[in-house]
């Protein structure tokens, strides 16, 4: 068996072998890149000086690369043979075009690229012809890399030759070359950042560069980080550049060689040739953050996925789905289902056991479902994020409903005893199992937007991973949720720790149908914040027919009478739906939101892009409407006496983003600091003047005191 | 019992709270000196491979692919594998990464890999095919061969080219200073690495 293995795997090897080698034997034998010499003349004298050229024709969509190959590649390198006294010059090459691969940066040339050498002669010239040869080594690449070599030779003073003269062609050549300007040219580094301050004497290059068409092509490996876009600013003749920095350190290097570049099309780059010395009094420029920083959403995540293993995901999910428990939404309906345990003796215990099951199987299944669909509509290329359901303003409108007939309930306003009534009956008090499995899907539905604590790193996590991942974080959420009841149900020791039923009962009952109203009066004023008063009269009208609706059911009529309020009560079951249905969500346009805050600007990438290059110290907040924990932070943290007169001792610009309704630009700031939901908290640290630098943002803790604030940006 | 059990439930639900896990600085990546990033994989063989795993031993990662000319230098001379072996003998793991998407150069299967491994008599540890460049940009990979050097506290020591003679001409390896060996010797001996970082030279990982 073994045998037949190995025999296989030889074979297979074999085939392997096969179909790879002829396919790179192909690509070695065809040439991608012909190299030619040519003379400025071939009629030389002694103490002379001419150009030689190394012409270099490549194929279509093939490059070779300049003196600084950029992030990977080779130079082209030129070996010559030539009789002795004759000295050879370095090579002059033509400005480069950008090439860019993916994470890769290159430097090289498309098409034709020709290289310039100068060649002097000695005092005396040999006898008869004079033979130079050139042995031309080039890597040339397309999407795979060939080495090539070409070796050419020409001869000059040859008697049997007719003399020719290139010198117009070599004048062109020279026009392709960076051409080396005279000025003022200085560079520093600060932190990871290089700056170069020019004064050019050059007109030309003043004149046609701008902000937007110039670039640094240094001459050498290390020095900046090629695939950064660099910061250019051009004032009263005075450019200045800062570009992230590369790997080599600047300590050693003397001076700084490189072009300065007008990016043209392909091929038509116009370089700049300069040297540029180290600027000794460097000490505090002034701008250093470049200007896609706001935008490391790449690098944060991988670093994100490094630290939250699946295992503290998953453990903070359960301690989030704990937490969840003591929402006030949550809490009386959790507290309705252990009464119904408080009513079952020890002789109940398997009938406790299989419920607290049933109601774990609701929660962790609706998790799952809702997990579930946030997965599909991610994969489908929405933007959403943990909490998405509450930015839908007719899922709010229908939770603030719910939780008004379960409030309604509770009060004794009516009991589920007509057939249309039994779901009620099971939410709060039934015995069946299906009850306790929607009391489940009850709990999860009202206590989902309400994003604890420590569950926002989780569902960051949760959505960046494989589906299988994420669906394990959501079903643990649920568990975590489900947990407390779970325990009351198997363990008889803890319900006696429960009061003894009896007409308290029905009081505590009562009482628990105010946290629930306060409940929907904070979906209301949600939806307020969603639709505006006309949304808010809508479903105040719904409540309204809601509440007619019961009373009607109860009426006893009979005959005509019976009719009748039987037509309207089909009418006013109607009518909650039918206002539904007319809710706008008008927040994307309206202002009126921002105006909610005290203090502090609307947040948009522009305006976050644009604080950062300055040098105050940067508070950001994202917050929704329909987001407890983000209200309670605001409101004992934030906006408060102290916190603002903190902001203002240190000149804090402070951003607020408002994410009650979708909005993808802070989705994407959320997502770059791999979280899915707010509240988020990040402050961004005043510039250190000594470094021109600002220190790495910073993430606070999403439950933020004040105390928190004030160490963080005092220090 | 059941209490017990509670309690240690909600005492070991406050350590991230005690320990300030909520607040975690923005990062950028891989510098000499530093913690080189963790990645897990399933190497050729099946295994797992977790680089965390490896702390306390020296961990080189070799950026390869088999179609380049500037890896097949080193292969066709034996250089590579000799240096492999020296490094491994010497109870360092040496971790060969392919980067090349899937339709570009140098993307193979699991068992095109071994193949490819047995046939050139490599002395590496393992080899892991990354094609979604999920690695190779972890680490800034930029070229094949690019070569990383880990020490056993698990910080990057070197980086960069595999030896000091930039070219894909085999006669070059002779004479060329072999810098991940420099490197090996510097961090064997106790000292600093030397000559940490270099300009990494080859074909462009095929991302």
């Amino acid at each position: 068996m073994h045998r037949k293995i190995i025999y296989f795997l030889v074979l297979f090897m074999g085939l392997i072998s096969q179909s790879i080698t002829p396919v790179y034997a192909d690509e070695e034998l065809e040439r991608y890149a012909e190299a030619t010499i040519i003379a400025e003349r071939t009629a030389i004298h002694p103490a002379d000086e001419i150009t030689l050229a190394i012409d270099i024709k490549l194929a279509p969509h093939w490059h070779v690369y300049w003196k600084n190959p950029g992030d990977s590649g080779l130079p082209v390198r030129i070996k010559w043979d030539i009789p002795e006294g004759f000295e050879i010059g370095e090579i002059q090459w033509p400005t480069p075009d950008k090439i860019s691969y993916d994470i890769l940066v290159n430097y090289g040339y498309y098409n034709q690229a020709v290289l310039l050498q100068t060649l002097k002669t000695p005092d005396t010239l040999p006898e008869g012809k004079i033979t130079l040869t050139a042995t031309v080594n080039m890597l040339v690449c397309n999407d795979i890399c060939i080495p090539e070599t070409s070796t050419v030779s020409i001869d000059l003073n040859n008697p049997d030759d007719l003399e020719t003269d290139n010198s117009a062609l070599i004048q062109g050549a020279y026009s392709k070359i960076a051409k080396p300007i005279n000025g003022a040219f200085l560079y520093s580094e600060n932190e990871k950042i290089l700056h170069l301050s020019l004064t050019p004497e050059d007109r030309t290059l003043l004149n046609e560069a701008t902000a937007e068409n110039l670039e640094f092509f240094p001459l050498d490996w290390g020095i900046i980080n090629h695939l950064a876009m660099p910061n250019v600013q051009i004032e009263d003749g005075v450019i200045t550049i800062k570009h992230e920095r590369g790997d080599q350190a600047l300590a050693d290097i003397k001076e700084l060689k490189g072009l300065l570049v007008i990016k043209g099309e392909q091929g038509r780059n116009k370089g700049f040739a300069i040297t540029a010395l180290p600027d000794k009094s460097a000490t505090t420029p002034t701008v250093t953050i470049n200007k896609n920083n706001g935008d490391t959403a790449p690098v944060t995540k991988n670093v994100r996925t490094s630290k939250t293993t699946w295992f503290s995901a998953l453990y903070l999910a359960l301690f989030g789905g704990i937490i969840l428990n003591l929402m006030p939404c949550v809490f009386p309906i959790l507290s309705m289902k252990a009464l119904s345990l408080v009513k079952m003796n020890d002789k109940e215990n398997k009938a406790a056991r299989t419920h607290g099951l049933a109601y774990t199987l609701g929660v962790v299944l609706s998790f799952l479902a809702i997990g579930g669909i946030l997965l599909i509509l991610k994969e489908a290329g929405t933007v959403v994020g943990w909490g998405f359901q509450l930015q839908n303003p007719m899922i709010v409108g229908i939770l603030a409903y719910l939780l008004f007939v379960i409030g309604l309930n509770l009060i004794g306003f009516f009991e589920f005893k007509s057939n249309f009534g039994n779901v009620g009956n099971k939410l709060t008090q039934g015995h069946s199992l299906s009850s306790s499995f929607f009391t489940g899907t009850l709990a999860t539905i009202v206590a989902t937007p309400c994003t604890a604590p420590f569950m926002g790193a989780a569902m960051g996590f949760a959505l960046t991973q494989p589906a299988f991942v994420s669906m394990s974080i959501f079903a643990m959420l649920g568990f975590g949720l489900a947990l407390p009841y779970l325990v009351l149900s198997y363990v008889p020791q803890f319900r006696r720790i429960l009061p003894k039923p009896g007409a308290w009962m029905d009081v505590f009952k009562q009482f628990l149908s105010f946290p629930i109203f306060a409940s929907s009066i904070w979906l209301i004023w949600v939806l307020s914040q969603q639709s505006g008063s006309y949304g808010v009269l809508l479903v105040l009208l719904g409540m309204l027919a809601i509440a007619f609706c019961v009373w009607l059911s109860h009426l006893k009529s009979k005959g005509i009478a019976r009719r009748l309020t039987s037509t309207l009560f089909v009418l006013c079951m109607f009518l909650p739906i039918f206002s539904l249905s007319y809710i706008k969500d008008t927040h994307q346009n309206a202002s009126s939101s921002q105006k909610a805050y005290s203090f502090g600007e609307p947040f948009s990438p522009e305006k976050l892009s644009e604080l950062l290059e300055g040098d105050a110290p940067i508070f950001v907040e994202m917050t929704a409407a329909w987001c407890i924990t983000c209200k309670v932070n605001h409101a004992i943290a934030i906006n408060i006496d102290s916190t603002k007169a903190l902001f203002k001792d240190n000149n804090v610009r402070y951003l607020i983003g408002d994410w009650t309704s979708n909005d993808d630009t802070i989705t994407q700031y959320l997502q770059a600091f791999g979280r899915n939901g707010v509240p988020i908290y990040v402050f961004y640290g005043k510039r250190d003047t000594n470094i021109g630098k600002r220190p790495e943002a910073e993430l606070l803790p999403q439950v933020l005191t004040a105390a928190t604030l004030q160490k963080t940006i005092a220090k | 019992m059941f209490k017990k059990i509670a309690y240690f439930t909600l005492a070991l639900a406050f350590v991230p709270l005690a320990l300030g896990w909520v607040s975690v600085p923005v990062q950028a990546s891989v510098e000499i000196g530093e913690a080189a990033p963790n990645f897990t994989a399933t190497d050729i063989h099946g295994n797992d491979f977790n680089l965390e795993d490896h702390k306390g031993k020296i961990v080189v990662l070799e950026w390869t692919n088999h179609l380049c000319p500037f890896v097949k230098k080193h292969y066709d001379t034996s250089n590579m594998q000799n240096t492999q072996k020296t490094a491994t003998d010497n109870g360092v793991v040496w971790v060969s990464i392919v980067s090349s998407a899937e339709g570009n150069q140098g993307y193979v299967s699991a068992e095109e890999a071994i193949a490819i491994e047995e046939k050139a008599g490599t002395h590496a540890t393992t080899r892991i095919l990354d094609a979604s460049g999920e690695i190779g940009k972890l680490y800034a990979a930029k070229t094949t061969p690019h070569m990383f050097v880990i020490s056993t506290e698990g910080n990057v020591t070197y980086a960069g080219a595999i030896d000091s003679n930039p070219s894909p001409s085999p006669d070059a390896v002779k004479g060329a200073t072999n810098l991940v060996l420099a490197a090996l010797d510097d961090l064997s001996a106790g000292r600093v690495v030397k000559v940490s970082r270099t300009a990494p030279y080859g074909c462009s990982v095929k991302y």
